[in-house]
């Protein structure tokens, strides 16, 4: 079979946002001004998607061990090159104390990357959960995976397109999903209402674009308009433009989506610039920007974004949102380049320990933050001082309302005879289909069968239970 | 004279028949030598056609055709309208092998500003180390600020990528050359600045691709020059692998990556032998590289690769089921990239990326047969000739075809048809700046690492794009016709980019415009774009502002320019005037500040940020 999309595809998906033309704003924006940071009510998504395939074993490693043929010792033996270390169990051990704060879950004895301590910190007080041998795609391509996780569809193969699973629960929560993200992540792409079971068509009309919410509004021409320079003749002319030309543009044209883009900014910006000048940015969040990296500012920039979504979640009826965060590819230099990343993330001053301190308790007790990437690595470091692509991922989620602990097998015995095989990956053994599932639960009980509707069949680890990750 | 003998050499060339091939190739080669000594364009022996790939006939091939080939792969060039006529009167077969060429020089699709002689573009190397260090350092010829220059050093962070992007707009070099070598270092193999990678191995790797694709070598051997430069080495991290005693000590990040973004090829119904195999094995197969200076400060900036056997696995390898054998890395890479070039995988996928990526959106199953079969019909892999042939095809000028442009290429294409002079560039009065640090789209810091920098359907995707590119419309930077260069006063003057016709108007300039920007045959110009234009350039107002001017909030809708009224207003304005020739300054001035908000409205429109086809 060839896999090459069909352009009937291709009008239904890659041009997606085509789809929304004459849709108006999304559903249940409220036009009302409303003053100040606003309660939130009801449970909140935050999706960041770690673009790279992390190596969560690296995140996340066995208690050493100096007995031979224990897991504990022959995982770190495995593992030495991505430590920067030899394959010496004192200086083994040494990099298990200096790098890890030790944790357990009743018998798996695990250690917390040191830099990652606001994580250590939450596992510390029951709320994360730990997701293991999550299961995406198998094809160790970035690309592909990336696409397969967010649209939660398993079996998607190179030329599969299509919605979200982000959208799909905003369809199901009758609400809407925010792309925090410069462009737009397919997790937030949501399905054609009309034929809901179909994931390869696409309708965004309840995708909120807000890369940036505190800039988010059109300029407009000023009541006493410039008589002599053109900036506001530019302004009222291009608005009245498209506004007219909007009727007469076809629909599944490739320039519909710009319209769109018009109309959602316009109308959107006046209502969120109207909350956000009475929220003041907190000083924390800010200084989160004196990261002036690329990876550093994008992560503050959503950060401060997703602060201001919450404080717009009543005007916007918005309960998902969806990030990312790049840099996790670690083929080499592990150790220091999963160090800065973590400490960016999960440090104690980093992006989600600082919006969790700035969030007023009640509504950080309704948020949860799904963390993880597109696919895990190998079993064993290569000799180059990173790890190569492989499976089995783990999920992370954080918040008040995760009942905390580790969810599936996180260290297989079985791995031990694999640990010298050629390319041995860690496992997928839990379908996303049943873990994101679990997650759509919590956020809408009843929505998992809407948003992931290939989960019947998809595999799940014997014994496993995901119905208790969230708190009653 | 050697414009004399040039002209004979085409007239004798086309005027072959076509049944007539060798005698067409000699004289090809015999003009191609001709042209290669610096007057214009060169024009290989082989023929612009492949099979699987329709010719475009003759009607359609019209000078829209030509813009629209332009336009996506050439920034838009800065052809002049004389010349773009008389490559839509010419057969396609013919007028693309002037327009499409990987030398440095391409004077008809970018023809020298005259104006500069010191400069001297048109002999000028244009490689980024010599351009560099031409814009780089002090000398008469340069025209960049004094205080801007060593922003071109390669000794400077922003080095490689500021030179890419001036090369690419000025006159007297070739913007098809730079667009494709964009697509091969941001794309197709893409490296990032941000990952360490210098701006001497960046220069280093750009122009080693470029001298390889100016050869003509088998795309593979490009693909291998790729492969085996600094700047791959350092962004993998495989420059420090090394083979002994039966261990690799690397790792196989860019063994996996030669294979999938090199080719195409990801080991589908195979994987078991591709992980395991072709992957351990190519890691193995790029072992023992040891990185040296030309001129970088240090080693670890080294732009120079010396391929050593030690630490090199020092037998053949067995991958993609077939024996590598060489002395070291680069032997069998290149041996390698013969094998993939020319594997099932890569041949069915190749192809629909590279015309995926750079030119189309919506690529049907039946394109994507018709570009495989273009592909595998060339015994040597010729990256041109296989853009040339699809470039003139029903394929490409399909009105199915879709392509959503990314930040870069919308600046660029405005940058090139908005300035007459390089001095323009020099002086940023197309404000490239905003590319980099509002779109935040860096050369050679791919949004994606080294799964490329921006792509069209993300930046068609982005509202945050949508948003800026309007923000810089309605800050009307065009319509400031008056700028500074250096202290003295320099005035646009569109008319020496418009045509010379009986009169300029203000219907003929507005469609010359539109045309010149948006390139659609004027498709998508209609009674509204039309409107909005002339009152700009008409009435130096907004559209409202002329129609309901005690109500300039209300909008002009389409029913009211339908009627009657509305019609006969168009065409009363349309004929009406535009003094760009006025003898008085200060009219001409107000005259191309309008021109330049009308250019200001056209950027703010949706037609500036995708085309589709015919």
């Amino acid at each position: 079979m060839d896999h090459q999309a069909s352009r009937r595809q291709f009008l239904r998906t890659g041009l997606a946002l085509a789809a929304l033309v004459g849709n108006g704003l999304p559903f249940g924006i409220s036009k009302a001004r409303a003053d100040s940071f606003a309660a939130l009510s009801r449970p909140f998504l935050a999706n960041i998607m770690l673009n790279g395939g992390p190596d969560m074993r690296h995140l996340l490693m066995p208690r050493f061990s100096a007995v031979t043929g224990s897991y504990g010792r022959e995982f770190w033996r495995a593992r030495a090159s991505a430590h920067g270390a030899d394959d010496v169990a004192t200086v083994l051990e040494q990099r298990w104390n200096e790098d890890y704060l030790p944790v357990a879950d009743g018998a798996t004895e695990f250690g917390i990357l040191k830099q990652a301590a606001w994580l250590h910190e939450m596992w510390t007080a029951g709320k994360v959960a730990l997701v293991c041998g999550v299961l995406n795609d198998s094809s160790r391509d970035h690309e592909l995976a990336i696409r397969s996780m967010e649209m939660g569809n398993r079996l998607a193969d190179k030329f599969t397109f299509g919605s979200g699973w982000g959208g799909r629960l905003a369809q199901a929560t009758n609400s809407n999903v925010i792309a925090l993200t410069t462009s737009p992540r397919r997790f937030s792409f949501g399905p054609n209402p009309d034929a809901p079971d179909n994931l390869s068509l696409v309708d965004n009309r309840r995708m909120i674009p807000a890369a940036n919410m505190r800039e988010i509004a059109l300029a407009e021409a000023a009541p006493d308009s410039d008589y002599y320079g053109f900036d506001d003749k530019l302004k009222r002319g291009l608005k009245q433009y498209y506004a007219e030309r909007r009727a007469t543009i076809n629909k599944h044209s490739v320039y519909a989506q710009f319209f769109e883009h018009e109309r959602k900014l316009r109308e959107l910006g006046a209502v969120i610039d109207a909350r956000l000048a009475t929220v003041p940015i907190p000083p924390a969040i800010e200084a989160l920007f004196a990261d002036t990296s690329v990876t550093g500012y994008d992560l503050a920039l959503q950060t401060r974004n997703l602060y201001d979504a919450l404080a717009c979640n009543d005007l916007l009826d918005v309960r998902i949102a969806s990030m990312d965060f790049n840099g996790w590819d670690t083929h080499n230099n592990q150790r220091e380049e999963f160090a800065a990343s973590a400490t960016a993330l999960f440090g104690s001053d980093g992006a989600l320990a600082t919006l969790y301190a700035a969030l007023a308790p009640a509504v950080r007790s309704n948020v949860v933050f799904q963390i993880g990437g597109e696919f895990g690595r190998q079993l064993a470091a290569n000799l180059g001082g990173g790890t190569d692509h492989g499976e089995g991922l783990v999920t992370i989620l954080i918040g008040d309302a995760v009942q905390g602990g580790v969810y599936g097998t996180m260290f297989p015995e079985s791995e031990i005879a694999r640990l010298g095989e050629e390319s041995a990956q860690i496992q997928g053994v839990n379908a996303i289909d049943h873990v994101f599932g679990r997650v759509a639960e919590w956020v809408m009980p009843g929505s998992k069968a809407q948003v992931f509707p290939n989960a019947a069949g998809a595999p799940l680890e014997a014994g496993l239970d995901l119905s208790g990750m969230f708190r009653a | 004279m050697d414009f004399i003998i040039l002209k004979s050499a085409a007239w004798l060339y086309s005027s072959c028949p076509s049944s007539s091939r060798p005698r067409r190739y000699v004289l090809g080669a015999v003009l191609s030598m001709l042209l290669a000594h610096g007057a214009t364009a060169a024009v290989t022996g082989l023929p612009a056609s492949l099979p699987g790939l329709t010719e475009v006939s003759d009607a359609r091939w019209n000078a829209t055709a030509v813009r629209k080939v332009l336009r996506t792969f050439a920034f838009g060039g800065h052809a002049t309208d004389a010349q773009i006529d008389a490559w839509a009167a010419m057969k396609p077969q013919r007028a693309i092998v002037q327009m499409l060429t990987f030398d440095e020089h391409n004077l008809l699709l970018s023809p020298p500003d005259n104006s500069l002689r010191k400069e001297a573009m048109r002999s000028r190397s244009q490689t980024l180390h010599a351009l560099g260090d031409m814009w780089g350092l002090n000398n008469a010829a340069n025209m960049l600020e004094p205080e801007d220059r060593e922003d071109y050093l390669r000794s400077s962070w922003h080095g490689a990528m500021l030179t890419w992007s001036l090369a690419a707009r000025v006159r007297g070099g070739n913007p098809f050359r730079h667009r494709i070598g964009y697509w091969e270092t941001n794309f197709h193999l893409a490296v990032s600045h941000a990952r360490g990678v210098s701006n001497y191995q960046l220069v280093s790797y750009y122009d080693d691709v470029m001298a390889s694709l100016q050869r003509g070598d088998s795309y593979d051997a490009v693909i291998a020059t790729a492969s085996l430069s600094a700047a791959i080495g350092h962004h993998y991290g495989h420059r420090d692998n090394r083979y002994y005693a039966n261990e690799c000590y690397c790792n196989e990040d860019f063994a996996r990556e030669f294979h999938q973004l090199g080719f195409g090829i990801l080991g589908v119904g195979d994987q078991l032998y591709h992980e395991r195999i072709t992957i351990k094995n190519t890691a193995a197969a790029l072992t023992g590289m040891y990185f040296v200076s030309r001129e970088a400060p240090s080693e670890w900036e080294a732009e120079k690769v010396v391929f050593g056997s030690d630490g090199h696995v020092p037998s053949a390898v067995r991958i993609l089921h077939r024996s590598i054998a060489g002395a070291n890395a680069s032997e069998k890479i290149r041996a390698l990239a013969r094998v993939d070039i020319r594997y099932k995988e890569s041949l069915d996928n190749l192809p629909v990326m590279i015309v995926q990526s750079i030119a189309d959106d919506n690529i049907s199953f039946k394109e994507a047969r018709a570009l495989r079969e273009a592909w595998a019909s060339m015994p040597s892999k010729d990256l041109l000739r296989f853009l040339r042939a699809y470039a003139i095809s029903t394929t490409f000028h399909s009105s199915q075809r879709v392509k959503q442009f990314t930040s870069l290429e919308r600046h660029m294409v405005i940058a090139n048809r908005f300035a007459d002079t390089n001095r323009e560039q020099y002086h940023d009065v197309p404000e490239i700046w905003r590319l980099y640090w509002e779109e935040e789209v860096i050369p050679f810091e791919p949004w994606h690492e080294v799964f490329g920098h921006q792509n069209g359907p993300e930046a068609a995707a982005s509202a945050e794009l949508f948003r800026k590119n309007y923000k810089r419309a309605t800050e009307a930077s065009f319509s400031y016709s008056v700028e500074d260069f250096n202290g003295a006063s320099r005035a646009k003057d569109w008319r020496l980019l418009m045509p010379r016709g009986e009169a300029y108007t203000v219907g003929a300039g507005a469609e010359w415009l539109w045309q010149r920007f948006i390139a659609d045959g004027l498709k998508n110009f209609g009674p509204l774009e039309r409107a909005h234009l002339y009152a700009l350039l008409a009435y130096g107002r907004d559209l409202a502002a002329v129609l309901h001017p005690r109500f300039p909030d209300t909008a002009v809708t389409l029913a009211e320019l339908n009627a009657p009224a509305g019609k006969a207003w168009l065409a009363k304005v349309s004929a009406a005037r535009l003094p760009l020739d006025s003898k008085d300054a200060d009219i001409r001035e107000r005259t191309n500040d309008r021109m330049g908000a009308a250019l200001d409205f056209i950027i703010a429109t949706p037609f500036m940020l995708a085309e589709e086809g015919r």
